[in-house]
């Protein structure tokens, strides 16, 4: 298996949890199309320089899923043919045949035993506990199994293994056992996708097959098997295995959210027990908890195109990208939901500023939060040329502590917006700077100066700045009174919102599925990626 | 049923289901293991060794010849004990009618390895 195929992440407390001694079961349920099969594949890469592995499938040809992971294909071709072998040596009767071809087909026939006798090593290395499968086989044979079978489809019951006769009644669970045997005293990795399936297939009920497997393999012969099941409900499933995980597919708004709920893994601490996941590049990806710190030493940003005329750029590529860019003389809105960390906000703000400036551009800053002033001077001497800030960049500030003290802070007298934001008045502060400008308000603190009804006062300098042909970028939390107002009014609307502690953006107009902000320490400002919960 | 005899009841209930007629006319050429019943006849391998069993018990199906395979494991093979069954309906009563299968008619050579590619 190619290192290069680990490039999905599973949470590292259910690798741990296989990785620890002994044998584990572990359930990994969740309806279809809800990344099962991908997180069991990946857990058996993952693991692959540690057990040996064996998938039992269901499936008897998934091209899509062999594009995924190519080493599959190899493994499913090598399990049927053990399959078949395995119950080839076990029929003692030849043929019965007089012809030349016939004594030549012996031959071959002996051959071929040899061959698969030495594949599948049935009966050289002893060592796992048959004794719950034997029992399980013996009432099989005596009929008290399989009573009931409304409890499976009649469905046809077919494989892609070569039919012969006999004497193997659980081909693909005796398979396993082989399997584990040879391997030890390396621990193997079954993998049964999907339980429902083999059950449907033998007749016998899901948990008569896992308690057959828990007590043989897991528990006296140190196997670690994972059983994939095709539900999501709570079941008596849950009990048997030693550990469960459950995937979820879950809508919010219009948009598919994932999540991996790590529900027990016994014996094991969990650090994390809920997860955002995306299936992007047919890849399970958890997502990290955004922890984003700005460095005290930054580099110089650099400029980014804009996307095309009549917009402008975000000053970070993939938000250009995804959104299209800011709209010329329209409002942006970026609503940030709860609990959506302040560095996050600073981060697309010191972004976008820097982005303007560099271009020589003019920006007019009331910010969401108070800022420490000597540390944006410092931030914004790293990040544009030297006069860039003093002469395109004015912060609106309403407290008067800093008058005079940086040439980029304005102080205004805090009591009329009207007044205070009055578009001429505010452009002619940039005289020297070039159009377009950036007006970027933080409306939670607006409202807390000028009052819950600031929108209406303020709607004057969005109109001027919108006619003027300006960029305004318009902040709000969801316990904004403008929240409403401005998602009406905006041309952009952009979300920002906390899952899980992972921070996600989505466009509500335009829409767009979740992306997850990945930072990266590259260039000026951390720089955010974006992964697409798909 | 008019005079219906245990077996008789037991007969009609098994004609019901699908299984029991798919496993007659499987085995009725020629003995068959319950293994290659259940794949032939698509029938889960659990079911088909209950169903065949209740069908042996009732003298549907007789075991006509045993095998030992791998490590003393035997495999027993069988065929349809049937030769005519009648379901007659008169009188307002249902009766059923059941021909078996004289003993020197059932077949007790091996039968040969079926390969399928």
């Amino acid at each position: 298996m190619a290192s290069d195929t680990k490039s999905g992440r599973i949470p590292q407390e259910i690798l741990d949890f296989l990785r620890s001694a002994g044998g584990h079961s572990l359930v990994v349920k969740g309806e279809a199309g809800t990344g099962k099969t991908t997180f069991a594949l990946q857990m058996v890469e993952e693991l692959a320089d540690e057990q040996a592995e064996y998938y039992l499938s269901s499936r008897v040809s998934d091209e899509a899923l062999y594009r995924q992971f190519p080493w599959l294909r190899d493994r499913a071709r090598r399990n049927n043919i053990l399959r078949a072998g395995k119950s080839f040596l076990k029929q003692t009767r030849p043929v019965q045949m007089k012809t030349e071809e016939a004594l030549h087909a012996d031959a071959t026939l002996k051959a071929a035993k040899e061959l698969l006798r030495a594949l599948a090593r049935s009966e050289t290395v002893p060592g796992v506990v048959r004794s719950e499968l034997q029992k399980l086989e013996g009432q099989i044979e005596a009929g008290d199994l399989g009573g009931d079978e409304s409890e499976y489809s009649s469905g046809e019951v077919t494989d892609s293994s070569i039919v012969l006769d006999l004497g193997v009644m659980l081909p693909e669970l005796e398979l396993a056992y082989d399997l584990a045997e040879t391997n030890l005293p390396k621990k193997t990795l079954v993998v049964i996708d999907s339980m429902d399936s083999l059950s449907e297939r033998y007749g016998i009920a899901s948990h008569r097959i896992i308690n057959t497997l828990q007590k043989d393999l897991v528990e006296h012969s140190g196997t670690n098997i994972v059983y994939v099941l095709e539900t999501s409900g709570r079941s008596s499933m849950d009990f048997l295995g030693d550990g469960v995980v459950a995937l979820l597919s879950q809508e919010k708004e219009g948009r598919r959210v994932r999540l991996l709920v790590i529900e027990k893994l016994r014996g094991s601490r969990i650090e994390r027990w809920r997860y955002t996941f995306t299936l992007a590049d047919g890849r399970i990806r958890t997502f990290e908890p955004t922890w984003v710190k700005l460095p005290e030493v930054l580099r110089k940003h650099s400029p980014v195109d804009d996307p095309r005329g009549g917009v402008a750029s975000t000053g970070n590529k993939n938000f250009d990208e995804l959104l299209g860019g800011l709209p010329l003389g329209a409002l942006t809105l970026l609503e940030i939901g709860a609990d959506v960390p302040q560095e996050v906000v600073r981060c697309f703000e010191l972004s976008l500023i820097s982005d303007f400036l560099s271009k020589k551009r003019g920006v007019i800053w009331y910010p969401l939060n108070s800022i420490d002033y000597s540390r944006l001077d410092k931030q914004m001497a790293m990040l544009v040329a030297k006069d860039r800030a003093s002469k395109g960049l004015r912060v609106l500030d309403a407290s008067g502590i800093a008058e005079g003290a940086y040439p980029f802070v304005t102080t205004i007298e805090g009591t009329d917006v009207s007044h205070d934001l009055r578009w001429d008045s505010l452009r002619y502060m940039l005289a020297g700077a070039t159009p377009p400008y950036l007006s970027l308000l933080g409306y939670d603190a607006l409202e807390a100066q000028y009052g819950q009804d600031v929108l209406t006062g303020a709607f004057g300098h969005i109109d001027s700045a919108r006619r003027d042909g300006q960029v305004v970028v318009a902040e709000a939390t969801q316990s904004s009174k403008s929240l409403m107002a401005l998602a009406h009014q905006a041309q952009l609307h952009v979300k920002l919102e906390n899952m899980e502690g992972a921070v996600m953006l989505c466009g509500q107009k335009p829409f767009t599925p979740y992306h997850h902000l990945e930072f990266e320490y590259e260039d000026g400002v951390p720089f955010a990626r974006l992964v697409p919960m798909l | 049923m008019e005079g219906a005899t245990p077996q008789k009841e037991a007969i009609s209930r098994l004609m019901a289901d699908e299984y029991a007629g798919k496993i007659l006319s499987t085995t009725h050429r020629s003995p068959m293991s319950v293994q290659n019943i259940s794949r032939v006849c698509g029938i889960p391998i659990a079911v088909a060794y209950r169903r065949v069993s209740k069908m042996e018990g009732i003298g549907l199906l007789k075991c006509v010849r045993q095998e030992e395979v791998f490590r003393g494991k035997k495999v027993r093979y069988y065929q349809c004990a049937v030769k005519v069954l009648r379901l007659i309906f008169m009188e307002g009563y249902f009766r059923i009618e059941v021909e078996w299968l004289p003993e020197d008619e059932f077949i007790v050579q091996p039968e040969a390895i079926a390969v399928k590619a």
